[in-house]
């Protein structure tokens, strides 16, 4: 994982905490492929919140167009498709 | 501070008040939604200072008193479903506007953006326009463009659709906090289409249609782990019905529309309308498991010369004037 995708994962991190805190969940250290729909962590409105911060965060729209979303779900996925968009 | 009255269910608001609240100038005070949805849109609105009140009271028989007591300057209305009187669009004393998630005058109404795909649209649009009693009919302020690539799916359309509506958004609110009138450009209503939620519910494949028309059918409701709002694309084969989630265009072979031609690595090939083929890539079936590629032939039981049942399903095409 080079540097980017690094930060990018912490401030994804950071923003999954946020999230959970306002559901009063504690959200410990995420392993990548834990599946944060399946876990419950977020839900399909969370995603679209989370794309818009990490545009936010990157300075520029995302693209998604192209890429497998398939993992998207996962933290690992996610992150990796944010960073290649 | 201009005050803005926001109304609007789910997604589309989250990625524009994410966008729009931290403009200077600009006060959002109310927003109208569903209440009885939690999550993050309401964290968003109390970390924003954003009043929630039932957009049901928007409705009530007293919805213009209800509005009048926000007194907003400006009424914004983000891919709302909900239709407003002219008493009430006449509360806010600079005007009413509606972010719409697709092209006007051509794609009014609901799920646009996957309608666009099944169309076979390259290039779509999101809106934003003066809102009157009739959907989606006011004038356009704004018009955004972008590209629809053939890999394109309902979810990233969708995304697509939210971007450029917020830049829409961003367009109009420049004008308005710089003491311009947004432009009210009128729609040319002869070239409108009206799409509603219940034309978008039937996700037979109709193996008559073209292979083209099919693949855009599936990619349009493709929203990868995400349900998509309107119908899942569905076939029957000697093993029941099944989900198609992937499909590309597969050549040419002259069969009967619905025939299993070809097996290989890649998966199934099925002849379509006009000669032409879809390869079936990855399918669900009922128990919930996933087949994708070599796989699928074995899982749905089928074999070369089979044939799958071409269902009576309404066109995938039904853009009309």
């Amino acid at each position: 994982m080079n540097e980017t995708c690094c930060e990018l994962r912490g401030f994804v991190i950071e923003q999954l905490r946020r999230m959970a805190k306002g559901r009063g969940i504690t959200l410990a250290e995420p392993a990548d492929d834990v599946d944060l729909l399946d876990e419950g962590l977020i839900d399909s409105m969370g995603f679209v919140e989370l794309i818009a911060a990490v545009e936010n965060y990157l300075g520029h729209e995302i693209d998604l167009s192209g890429h497998d979303l398939e993992e998207f779900t996962t933290l690992g996925g996610f992150v990796r498709v944010m960073s290649a968009a | 501070m201009i005050r803005f009255a926001l109304v609007g269910t789910s997604t589309p608001l989250i990625k524009t008040i994410e966008r729009i609240r931290t403009l200077d100038g600009l006060c959002l005070s109310v927003l109208y939604t569903e209440t009885n949805r939690a999550g993050e849109v309401h964290r968003l609105c109390a970390e924003s200072g954003i009043e929630i009140r039932d957009i049901a009271l928007l409705a009530a028989p007293n919805a213009v008193n209800e509005l009048s007591t926000v007194d907003p300057d400006w009424l914004l209305s983000i891919s709302s479903p909900m239709i407003l009187s002219a008493d009430i669009l006449q509360v806010p004393k600079g005007g009413s506007l509606n972010m719409h998630p697709g092209r006007l005058p051509d794609y009014a109404g609901m799920h646009a953006h996957q309608w666009a795909i099944r169309n076979g649209e390259k290039r779509f649009a999101a809106t934003v326009h003066w809102m009157e009693p009739a959907v989606d009919a006011g004038p356009i302020c704004y018009m955004e463009e972008f590209d629809i690539t053939p890999d394109d799916t309902g979810f990233t359309v969708f995304v697509k659709c939210l971007n450029a509506g917020s830049r829409a958004l961003l367009r109009c609110l420049s004008d308005i906090l710089e003491g311009r009138t947004p432009p009210k450009n009128p729609q040319d209503l002869s070239r409108r289409h009206l799409y509603r939620h219940r034309d978008a519910l039937d996700g037979r494949i109709d193996w008559n249609w073209p292979a083209r028309g099919i693949v855009d059918f599936v990619r349009a409701a493709d929203y990868g782990r995400f349900q998509s709002p309107t119908y899942v694309p569905s076939a029957s084969g000697p093993r029941g019905r099944f989900h198609v989630r992937k499909a590309e265009v597969a050549g040419a072979f002259c069969e009967q529309a619905g025939a299993v031609v070809q097996i290989d690595d890649r998966g199934v090939v099925i002849a379509a309308g006009n000669g032409s083929c879809v390869r079936l890539r990855s399918v669900d079936i009922p128990s919930g498991d996933r087949a994708r590629d070599a796989a699928i032939a074995e899982t749905l039981g089928l074999r070369p010369g089979d044939r799958l049942d071409s269902q009576t399903a309404s066109e995938p095409v039904i853009c009309t004037p």
